[in-house]
């Protein structure tokens, strides 16, 4: 890949692991399951770009199979505590919510057997390699869950904000999360056009390289307004709203 | 079946008003709805909010006279039911959102 790309895949993995760190600290101190989850998952995406950028950083031939492999299976172990994270915050009571997490990792998992047993390790042949679709689907399905729930509870905390129920700083992650959501799953679609036309032309894409980075700063930068606002981003949000202020006066 | 905070406040909304069962859960969900709240895990605190700023004009519309009367009524009750001692705030995604920046 090239330098988009892997400047992109840095800084990603530099937030998911410090994002991911945190709320396995603020976990200690809560000792509240979903914080824990939410930052394994963070955590071990963090994990997964370090995995894929060793190899391009130095091009050590030797160590890109498995490095490659170790990142798939931590982007994908990732995406199952993410899923059960999206559960028990949102979809608790709902059986089918169950089933979508059991669905989500089995899919996963077959995806990463499937592939091996057909020596694509390390899941870059989506034209010959029909196992890599099963944990693509599952990964594009768990990031457009996130998205969908976000934008589900967003009115909702518009109205609770409203009667003083929630705090406009929380309404506003809803937000970010729904657009997160959205934007996990345009990196999905990226990533597979990406790694098509690597299976093709055996050549990283300029174009795809390009649309990559800025994919992936954009949803690292909604990752950091959701878990470290600045305080310039906390007073524009808590100043946004017309029916605040006035409350507030 | 377990007694939710919701069927609590229904009741109470029932007694005070002279509504009918049915009458008081629909003009209850309805105000909860429109609060952004879901009524499987609403907290005193946010009952206590819908029954101050939105219930007295859900009354109102249905012909309700002493609308502020009826709502304090039923807050009395419900805070000396033995149920508004459940906490379900922690696992609510509101809280767990809150949660989620803290330094």
């Amino acid at each position: 890949m090239g330098e988009s790309a892997f400047l992109g895949g840095v800084f990603a993995g530099l937030v998911y692991l410090i994002a991911g760190l945190h709320l396995i600290r603020l976990s200690w101190q809560s000792q509240k399951a979903p914080e824990l989850l939410l930052g394994t998952s963070l955590f071990l995406w963090g994990l997964s770009y370090v995995c894929w950028q060793i190899p391009i950083a130095t091009a050590n031939q030797p160590l890109t199979q498995p490095l490659f492999f170790a990142g798939r299976v931590f982007t994908h172990a990732g995406t199952i505590f993410f899923a059960y994270f999206i559960w028990i915050v949102f979809c608790d009571q709902a059986r089918w919510a169950r089933y979508l997490v059991y669905t989500i990792a089995i899919c996963l998992f077959a995806g990463v057997a499937g592939s091996i047993s057909v020596g694509d390790w390390e899941g870059i042949r989506p034209l010959s390699n029909r196992w890599w679709w099963l944990d693509w689907t599952a990964g594009v399905v768990a990031t457009s869950w996130v998205g969908v729930e976000g934008f589900i509870q967003y009115p909702k905390a518009r109205q609770r904000m409203r009667l003083g129920l929630c705090d406009p700083l929380v309404c506003n992650r809803y937000l970010l999360w729904g657009i997160v959501g959205v934007v996990w799953t345009v990196y999905s679609g990226v990533l597979l056009h990406q790694t098509a036309e690597f299976e093709t032309y055996q050549v990283w894409s300029i174009t795809m390289d390009r649309a990559n980075g800025v994919v992936e700063a954009i949803g690292v930068t909604l990752v950091w307004l959701i878990f470290f606002p600045p305080r310039f981003y906390q007073r524009w949000v808590c100043g946004a709203d017309p029916q605040l202020k006035a409350a507030e006066s | 079946m377990e007694t939710s905070l919701f069927d609590v406040a229904a009741q109470k909304l029932e007694r005070h008003t002279g509504f009918s069962q049915l009458e008081a859960r629909g003009t209850l969900r309805i105000a909860v709805k429109s609060a952004g709240l879901d009524p499987k895990s609403l907290t005193l605190d946010e009952l206590g909010a819908v029954f101050e700023k939105l219930m007295p004009g859900e009354l109102e519309q249905r012909g309700v006279i002493d609308t502020a009367g009826a709502c304090a009524a039923v807050m009395r009750d419900l805070e000396n039911a033995p149920i508004a001692a459940t906490d379900s705030s922690s696992s609510n995604p509101d809280d767990i959102f809150s949660r989620l920046a803290k330094s």
